[in-house]
């Protein structure tokens, strides 16, 4: 066994109730370093692509990776890798909190789910002590309502336990379910939740064990640790997110076009000022409620000071949750979007595709698409706050009009038809982008769209591109660069999805990363591996998605999510036109089959994938 | 000539104040992202509230706002 690694993956078994733990090679721990890169890994070799989404066959991998529970900073995250209802593909998605880290202390790498319960249940993990437990008292609380009880029921504090669970909307079988755990941390994309709903599990709940991380070299961990720390704080954007959250993005976006304002009608949302993080603090009465291993103040809960939600608290939402009960739907009262953030995270749903959905039903019922009758009496003009409360409710529990939108945008619009479809944003494969207006954005908007996640899977904060050989972009509307960009960093962030780290303290370096895994391991790893073994992940991921179905005339954006920006500093701006060209060169420079957009040969020989060439003709 | 430099911050409550800059005439913006070190990071600049490339020609009292790039993680 690597240092670094606990050894053991539990793996459950739902049909008989059982469960037995896996040792992992440590060829196969070098191969795909844990999280996204185990999962994906195991979703190959266990559940045939034509397998559905909610076929007992489908298994869950929820997984850390080798820096989790050690010196390194935001080391409490894991990923979830399964066949997703969204897209019917890989869904991957991870979260941050304490899990990871449990996990480890409790002496697992992390878990496998599969089969179907019989009733509602949760998963027991406390070391040696592993059972499936009942959850049938648990059936219809909300995610904070269930993590409350279970904390109260093992008498924890949430320091000692982590728990993670389902709400309301992935019971009721909504495809845009998510998972939610220690207070506000979501695995959210590709329905997620929803698998586990269908599974019958409705929680997870990981004791805080005692057994420690055996890592190779722990003085040069430490030491390690604390430079890539520095660095995370060294960068534009880092000093501010540290103190005042991923808030801070909303003025930066809205200054640049990337901000999203009513179902991208415009780009211009006067009030951004409110929304930033600084302003946000100052509003509300905020308490720090930091990560495992974490000194950033980017996690806490706000409370509302006065007015009449005075005394209201909740977890600080991301920016994404407050964009997109924000701007995105029309309200410009911090207050409100608090609140229905608050209200879709204990409903358990997707705050991206939840916000997409309600702007596109706002925009639709303001050109007479739709009317209050269509909506079973429900006015959805923009910035309604009431009503979107009894909306998304309604969404969460597929009542009357809603239970037609419990597939997702693209799903809901193609039903619709025109002339509301073609207001309608997502993407090919049936995933809406994350609360931006990618319009601004090209490099997340190719990547929204070529991505086989379910969300965004290259890009992703603000990468020092010089340690990948390339300069800035010089121009962001020009379709060769960005191609270019996309396809040189590619992997990286699945590689870093699969450490067992947050993105925000842990990931600005990659020379450091790739130092700290060695100090770890006791293996040697280069920087150059590491986006190996990311690449290597991609590209599995992107044979895998092909033959559930995922071909290449998926890889395209809606009419709205193409549309220029009428407004704003990316007015005029033709994504639609570049698009064709941009994916065509990004699929060349990655090595992919312009038609088909499977890998070629060479480039899963490359990658050590050569055994996969026969799925690839 | 001069131009102004705007902070990303510059609208927030964390407002840091517009800054006078001398540029050599016919500066691009490219040249003004090498002298002002931000070369290692992505970015998009803003002149006079639209994005532009770093091959735009500074003019008299340009607005440049220079924004860190930032997306979902």
């Amino acid at each position: 066994m690597l240092s670094g690694y606990t050894g053991n993956l539990l793996c459950f078994d739902l049909d008989t109730k059982t469960f037995i733990k896996e040792e992992l090679p440590h060829e196969l721990l070098k191969k795909w370093l844990g999280g996204t890169g185990l999962g994906v890994k195991y979703m190959y070799e266990e559940v045939p692509p034509d397998t559905s989404w909610d076929d007992p066959a489908n298994i869950l991998v929820i997984a850390t990776g080798p820096l989790a529970g050690t010196a390194v900073k935001g080391s409490g995250t894991y990923s979830v890798v399964t066949k997703g209802p969204m897209t019917g593909g890989l869904a991957s998605s991870q979260a941050n909190g304490f899990m990871g880290a449990f996990l480890k202390f409790c002496g697992y790498q992390g878990l496998i789910v599969q089969g179907q319960a019989s009733e509602w249940v949760y998963l027991y993990i406390d070391e040696d002590k592993v059972e499936i437990k009942s959850a049938e008292h648990l059936v219809g609380l909300d995610t904070i309502q269930t993590q409350e009880a279970l904390q109260k029921e093992y008498n924890s504090k949430p320091t000692r336990i982590s728990i993670s669970c389902i709400g309301p909307a992935a019971e009721n079988q909504v495809k845009f379910s998510c998972l939610v755990g220690d207070h506000g941390h979501v695995a959210a994309h590709n329905g997620i939740g929803t698998v586990l709903g269908s599974k019958k599990v409705k929680a997870i709940v990981v004791k805080r064990g005692s057994k420690g991380v055996a890592v190779s070299n722990k003085d040069k961990l430490r030491e390690i640790a604390g430079k890539i720390h520095d660095a995370t704080l060294n960068t534009p954007a880092g000093l501010d997110t540290s103190k005042w959250g991923t808030n801070v993005a909303h003025p930066i976006l809205h200054k640049m076009g990337g901000l999203p304002v009513k179902n991208l009608t415009t780009s211009i949302f006067p009030d951004f000022v409110k929304y930033d993080g600084e302003a946000l603090r100052n509003q509300f009465a905020y308490k720090k409620r930091p990560c495992w291993g974490c000194n950033w103040d980017h996690c806490g809960t706000l409370t509302v000071k006065s007015g009449p939600f005075a005394g209201f608290t909740t977890e600080e939402p991301e920016y994404e949750a407050m964009a997109a009960m924000g701007p995105l739907i029309g309200i410009n009262d911090p207050t409100l979007s608090l609140m229905l953030a608050d209200h879709i995270d204990r409903l358990g749903m997707d705050c991206n595709e939840t916000g997409w959905m309600v702007a596109w039903i706002m925009e639709c019922y303001e050109k007479g698409y739709l009317t209050a009758d269509d909506l079973d009496g429900l006015e959805m003009n923009w910035g309604n706050f009431e009503n979107t409360k009894k909306f998304i409710w309604k969404m969460a529990h597929r009542e009357g009009f809603c239970d037609r939108l419990s597939g997702g945008v693209k799903k809901a619009a193609e039903a619709m038809g025109s002339p509301a479809y073609e207001c309608a944003v997502f993407t090919g494969k049936a995933n809406t982008p994350r609360s931006h207006d990618h319009r601004a954005i090209w490099n997340e908007y190719l990547d929204t769209c070529v991505s086989n996640t379910g969300t965004i899977e290259t890009t992703g904060g603000g990468i020092n591109v010089k340690q990948h050989g390339l300069e800035p972009i010089s121009d962001p509307f020009s379709w060769e660069q960005v191609a270019r960009q996309n396809a040189v960093l590619s992997g990286r962030r699945v590689m870093e999805d699969s450490l067992g780290i947050c993105r925000l303290p842990a990931a600005e370096d990659i020379f450091l990363t790739a130092e700290a895994l060695t100090a770890a391991t006791g293996d040697p790893f280069t920087a150059e591996e590491l986006m190996t073994i990311g690449k290597r992940i991609v590209n599995l991921m992107r044979l895998y998605n092909y033959h559930t179905g995922l071909t290449a005339d998926k890889d395209k954006p809606s009419p709205r999510y193409s549309s220029s920006p009428v407004d704003g500093p990316a007015a005029g701006q033709n994504v639609a036109e570049a698009f064709r060209k941009m994916k065509d060169r990004y699929y060349e420079l990655m090595g992919w089959d312009k038609e088909t957009g499977k890998p070629l040969p060479e480039t899963l020989k490359k990658l050590g994938l050569s055994e996969l060439i026969k799925w690839a003709p | 000539m001069f131009i102004y430099l705007e902070d990303y911050l510059a609208a927030g409550p964390n407002a840091r104040e517009r800054k006078k800059h001398e540029v050599k005439d016919c500066s691009t913006l490219g040249e003004l992202i090498e002298e002002l070190d931000y070369k290692k990071y992505e970015h998009f600049i803003v002149v006079n509230g639209l994005i532009k490339p770093h091959h735009y020609q500074l003019n008299e009292g340009d607005l440049v706002t220079i924004l860190p790039v930032v997306s979902g993680g």
